[in-house]
């Protein structure tokens, strides 16, 4: 989305304008969602984290101030309601990938049956491991290798200080190779 | 390099951000080192494969439905918020107000507002009479000194002589605070019958122990009016309106009050000094050598004694319109007074602007009590903010 149009748009949602709101917000649920799949244990909880996160985003709107990205501000928000929720709940169920493949993801992979099958494995190992990280060190691994935010940026969204970021981010992929030892064939990028 | 330090700086290597040097030893170091060689290869693994995963997932329609409704509700909820926001605002400035308009109408009721001020905290410093029965009770103290030159011809001669009498005359007046108000009233009253309303107030002024000092009635135009000047107990004076007021409708009016105790005061004052006088004057003539003296002595005293009348003679007029209140009246039918709608808007026009400023006044006489409770609120406020972070 242009830049101009974002802020006509926000000033617009800002002024009570709830289309604009929406029509704004449609650029970014696919994100939003996408973050709050993989930080939440289940689907539902995921919906309920981005409603929650959109009714945030509309309250919050009329103090957006152009001092960073909207999207970086979208993902501040959806960042904090998801760890509000998992920290008030402090519940990690075993996510059912299945199920969650079922809502339309499709694994990328190689043409052949095989490729796809072993891509789609992989990405549930993955999906997997990334669920088993504690809540802190999965919003850093999320942001950094899924969503591509540099450090500055995901310090910005969690509101820590970047030494806390790398920290985070290294532990988190240590821990990912270690959930991950004994299954690192299917991540062997000569096979894929 | 060695094997802590390449762990150490393996996520610099896997975010692209290792620069050529640190890079080249690492990838040597890889080359001779088996293990770490093995963890590059799995960081490198899982950070693409992370890379692959979807950044962004469609959410099911339902979900976008949900979250669109759950907005929708709370755009609704703060369009109440700030309907009953505005209301409550609206209502507070409309309750400040209306107390404003009462306290206004109060303090005018009670005379705080009126145009007239008070003589009496024009002159804190000034000694002034009560007069109860005519005597004066103490309470401050006024020290006035006269000298008095008198010219003398003892020899009938054009020489002049000065003998100064009365030097030095010290009189001591001890005052109270009262005061002695002169009240003086005009209405303008408008009737629907005059011979009537004139029958009302002959009985009201009976009524009251008034009497009439100016009657004249007159015609123009068909229409009657009369002028009247009537003198009413001052004690009386509120109770003695109230019921003229009723007679008929009272079109426009005055109210003026003047404290003249200090005038009075000054009289009295006066007449003591001219009354010593007199008397040395009296004294000195039994005395006089030569009948040219006891003449011009005599000039003299009859002088002085001219002055003390006029000055008992005023404090009588002073006495009796301090005992008795001024009303000048003009009554007359409602046909020729009745206002067009030019002079009705201008009247109202005039109260209104009247009114303003009264309210202005009072404001300035609950102001400091605003301030306070403005402190006060503020004092609350900065408390809660405190306390909040």
């Amino acid at each position: 989305m242009q830049n101009a149009e974002e802020m006509r748009l926000v000033r617009a949602a800002a002024g009570g304008d709830v289309n604009a709101f929406e029509q704004l917000m449609r650029q970014h649920e696919g994100k939003m969602y996408a973050v709050a799949l993989r930080m939440c244990a289940n689907r539902e909880d995921a919906q309920d984290c981005m409603q929650e996160a959109m009714i945030r985003a509309y309250r919050a709107i009329e103090n957006f101030r152009f001092q960073s990205s909207f999207a970086t501000w979208v993902y501040r928000i959806t960042m904090n309601t998801c760890l509000d929720e998992l920290r008030r709940r402090k519940v990690r169920q075993a996510t059912s990938l299945d199920a969650m493949l079922d809502v339309g993801w499709s694994p990328a992979g190689g043409d052949s049956p095989e490729g796809k099958a072993l891509a789609g494995e992989r990405k549930r190992e993955l999906e997997k491991a990334i669920h088993s990280l504690p809540e802190d060190m999965r919003a850093a691994i999320i942001l950094r290798d899924i969503q591509g935010y540099a450090y500055d940026e995901i310090a910005n969204i969690l509101d820590v200080n970047v030494g806390t970021i790398k920290s985070r981010i290294s532990r988190g992929r240590e821990k990912l190779r270690e959930i991950l030892a004994d299954k690192m064939e299917l991540f062997n990028r000569d096979k894929v | 390099m060695n094997c802590e330090e390449f762990r150490e700086r393996l996520d610099e290597y896997i975010d692209g951000m290792a620069d050529e040097s640190l890079q080249a030893r690492m990838d040597t170091h890889a080359e001779e080192c088996a293990a770490c060689a093995e963890l590059l290869k799995q960081a490198m693994d899982i950070r693409f494969a992370l890379g692959d995963l979807e950044e962004e997932i469609t959410p099911p329609a339902f979900t976008s439905a949900a979250w669109k409704r759950a907005v929708r509700l709370e755009a609704e909820k703060k369009r109440r918020k700030d309907v009953r926001r505005n209301w409550r605002a609206f209502a507070m400035v409309a309750a400040a107000l209306a107390v404003w308009v009462g306290a206004t109408a109060i303090m005018d009721q009670g005379g705080l507002l009126s145009v007239i001020p008070n003589r009496m905290d024009a002159q804190p410093q000034a000694a002034m009479a009560r007069y109860i029965g005519g005597e004066a009770e103490n309470v401050a103290t006024a020290a006035y000194t006269e000298s008095t030159e008198i010219y003398l011809a003892s020899d009938g001669s054009d020489e002049q002589q000065t003998r100064t009498i009365g030097t030095g005359v010290e009189t001591t007046f001890t005052n109270t605070a009262a005061v002695m108000r002169v009240k003086n009233v005009r209405s303008e009253l408008v009737a629907e019958d005059l011979d009537t309303a004139l029958a009302n107030l002959d009985d009201l002024v009976s009524e009251m122990d008034g009497y009439y000092e100016f009657e004249h009635e007159h015609e123009e135009n068909g229409v009657r009016s009369a002028e009247l000047t009537i003198r009413v107990p001052s004690v009386s004076l509120d109770a003695f309106m109230a019921e003229f007021r009723a007679i008929g409708n009272e079109i426009d009016g005055e109210y003026h009050e003047d404290d003249i105790a200090q005038n009075y005061y000054d009289a009295d004052a006066r007449l003591e000094l001219l009354t010593v006088q007199r008397d040395q004057y009296s004294a000195l003539m039994a005395q006089a050598a030569s009948a040219e003296e006891l003449e011009a002595l005599a000039e003299n005293a009859e002088a002085v004694q001219a002055q003390i009348d006029e000055l008992e003679a005023q404090k009588r007029t002073w006495n009796t319109s301090v005992e008795y209140a001024t009303v000048a009246a003009n009554l007359s039918t409602s046909s020729a007074q009745a206002m067009t709608l030019g002079e009705r808007m201008a009247a109202a026009w005039s109260a209104a602007i009247s009114f303003g400023c009264d309210m202005l006044v009072s404001l300035a006489y609950i102001s400091p009590f605003l301030l306070i409770v403005g402190a006060a609120w503020a004092a609350v406020v900065i408390a809660k903010k405190k306390k909040n972070k």
